[in-house]
């Protein structure tokens, strides 16, 4: 259904070319979720904005690459056309619920608001559409909260109601940067449990981006590491938790704590991410990598295909 | 609970802070949010006490307390046997040189116009004194205890990582040989990989310099890692508290085996659980006169059919925080005894 094929963005400041997204491919299918993880400053996000057409501009740029929904690409678009998708076909919700709401206008507004522009819906259409909305989010008593403001909703509430809008026009992608980051662990779950229970009823793809490996495992069929702008492993999520073999993948593992894992010492990973204004010449963890060899310093590794939909960037596996 | 003095202990602390004006008229109540409202907690030497809860639940107000940072309403913070509030002088100089923090935003708990030197000499020049050259060597070695080289000294904070900056506050804290530093959110702000460093830091820290550790979380498995004793808030209550090690085994309260099911990568809640979880937290302004957690309580709803007689204790009894195996005390009607 979405099919990204090595898709390049870069910005262009003083500082000279930063490669954000540096060559990402990747496909999503109806109905499944794809989880994308990595660091702050990895990519991850550039590349979610750069497929509805939000990456900032004139500072970034698509300079190569493909993006396709249902085989037509998207990137040549016109600027009205690439309205229409991002309304009707792809929604997205941010990390924070506090800053993607319009202050001024009332919560059953911004819900509706999708509805009338894009599904050609009348106020009073709307109206009872947005009360099923609100209600299939566990909002109580919708029909009294839709002249409310958002301030006068809580976090996990306002992210619900951002829920809402993302999915009233009823999208086939949805694209969910983080979006529950900014919550208490009790309403992530609750709000975890209602994004699949939709995504079971109508089908919808979701495009995953967290740094959260538990969120991962409970949500994703397919999850693709980032590490310095480029894909350096992707998997069946399974799988990939359980025998991870990208040294960035299985470092990242052994690095992140659960409940489950009692106070075994956890192994970090030394150093930091590279600038992408000035990356290695080579393999982009070859600096932090314990299995480094001469090869991986100068060139960047192959993709070898390890086992069915499973392919990692590392020339240990040549 | 087997020591016999804890370093730091809290009594019935609460803290209701007044909200809206209207005082001026008669007749009219003031209102208060019982931010915290009675927690008793001991921190013994070289342990760390977590304390966990969503936000709004009272432990940064409770940690702030301890720090003397705010006056409570009612109750006791004890430091080395003394009650806090009554410090003065040297004593007061005392408790705050033993009692150190660090904050969770490394971005602004640093001073952007001091150089990392000054920013970590500063509690020591504040209160003990050295000459110039031996303060500097107590900088570099402050430094490299945290793994940092000397270089970093003539440095900005703008011109570090987040990593790096709250390795400079840590040094900070550690700068008067403290007995106690209260770590609020401190590895929240990170990236995954420099979680794990500072998180290994700070137990080995713990290690060489004997420090014990309130530690304020909200992120468990960062709790499970750090932990000898955790504590759970909900709404400036404990519902919970128990050894790391037998609260994540086996809690009781049925809000900690909510969070720590949310927290774990293999359960999914389902729908009609998420549907409770939901509801929205209540007001401390009026907290319920029941369990503060029974609208989202699984068991109390299940028993508003089954077990109407249990229903209406949760609903109208406060339970009582008790110790139901040595060590692990639940605030939760379905362990009261008195049934």
């Amino acid at each position: 259904m979405l099919e990204v094929t090595n898709l390049k963005v870069h910005f262009t400041t003083r500082q000279g070319t930063g490669r954000a997204v540096d060559g990402v491919s990747f496909h999503l299918e109806r109905g499944e979720t794809l989880g994308l993880v990595g660091e702050s400053g990895c990519g991850k996000s550039i590349t979610a904005l750069s497929i509805i057409g939000l990456h900032p501009r004139p500072a970034s740029k698509v300079v190569c690459g493909e993006i396709e929904l249902d085989g037509e690409s998207i990137l040549t678009l016109s600027k009205r056309e690439m309205r229409k998708v991002r309304g009707e076909r792809i929604s997205m919700i941010l990390q924070d619920p506090l800053t993607s709401l319009n202050p001024v206008l009332t919560i059953g507004k911004q819900v509706g608001e999708p509805l009338r522009l894009h599904r050609n819906m009348d106020k009073s259409a709307s109206r009872i559409r947005v009360i099923e909305l609100l209600r299939q989010l566990h909002i109580p008593e919708p029909e009294s909260k839709l002249d409310d403001h958002p301030h006068q909703f809580s976090g996990g509430m306002r992210q619900r109601v951002v829920g809402a809008i993302a999915l009233a026009a009823d999208p086939d992608l949805l694209i969910a940067d983080e979006p529950t980051t900014a919550l208490d662990v009790t309403i992530q779950a609750a709000f975890l449990a209602h994004l699949r229970a939709v995504q079971r009823a109508r089908g919808l793809a979701i495009l995953f981006i967290t740094h959260d490996f538990s969120i991962i495992a409970k949500m994703c069929d397919r999850v693709a590491v980032m590490y310095a702008g480029k894909i350096v492993e992707t998997g069946p999520t399974a799988e990939l938790l359980s025998s991870p073999q990208h040294p960035y993948t299985q470092a990242l593992l052994e690095s992140v704590p659960s409940v489950d894992r009692g106070r075994k010492r956890l192994h970090s990973i030394g150093g930091s991410p590279p600038s992408i204004y000035d990356l290695p010449k080579g393999c982009t963890f070859e600096p932090r990598c314990s299995y480094a060899m001469d090869r991986c310093r100068e060139s960047y590794p192959l993709q070898f295909d390890i086992a069915d939909d499973h392919s990692v960037s590392c020339w240990l596996l040549e | 609970m087997s020591h016999p003095d804890p370093i730091i202990g809290v009594r019935d602390l609460k803290k209701h802070f007044p909200i809206g004006g209207g005082t001026l008229l008669p007749g009219k109540e003031r209102k208060f949010v019982r931010a915290v409202d009675g927690v008793t907690l001991n921190l013994h030497a070289r342990e760390t006490l977590s304390l966990v809860g969503e936000s709004g639940s009272g432990k940064t107000t409770t940690a702030r307390m301890i720090l003397r940072l705010i006056t409570p309403t009612s109750g006791r913070v004890v430091f080395e046997g003394e009650d806090v509030a009554e410090l003065r002088g040297t004593k007061l100089r005392h408790f705050r040189a033993s009692v150190q923090a660090v904050f969770q935003d490394p971005w602004s708990s640093l001073n952007p116009r001091k150089r990392a030197e000054s920013i970590i000499a500063e509690p020591i020049v504040i209160n003990q004194p050295l000459p110039k050259a031996e303060l500097k060597g107590r900088v570099e070695e402050l430094l490299a205890a945290v793994g940092l080289g000397p270089a970093v000294m003539r440095h900005y904070p703008h011109e570090f990582s987040g990593g790096m900056r709250q390795r400079i506050a840590v040094a900070r804290a550690l700068a008067l040989n403290p007995s106690v530093i209260i770590l609020d959110e401190p590895v929240s702000a990170l990236d995954v990989s420099i979680r794990a460093q500072i998180m290994n830091l700070l137990r080995d820290l713990q290690e060489s310099f004997h420090i014990s550790y309130l530690l304020i979380a909200h992120d468990l498995a960062t709790v499970r890692y750090l932990s000898d004793r955790v504590a759970v808030m909900y709404l400036g209550r404990l519902v919970e508290a128990a050894p790391s090690e037998e609260l994540f085994e086996n809690p009781l309260h049925p809000y900690t085996q909510a969070l720590i099911a949310g927290s774990r990568s293999t359960t999914m809640v389902d729908e009609e659980a998420a549907r409770l979880l939901a509801s929205e937290i209540p007001s401390p302004v009026n907290p319920p006169s029941g369990c503060a957690f029974y609208a989202r309580c699984p068991v109390s709803t299940a028993a508003r059919s089954d077990d109407p007689i249990f229903y209406e204790r949760t609903v109208t009894e406060r339970p009582e925080l008790i110790e139901v195996r040595p060590g692990h005390l639940v605030a939760c009607h379905q362990f009261d005894p008195k049934d």
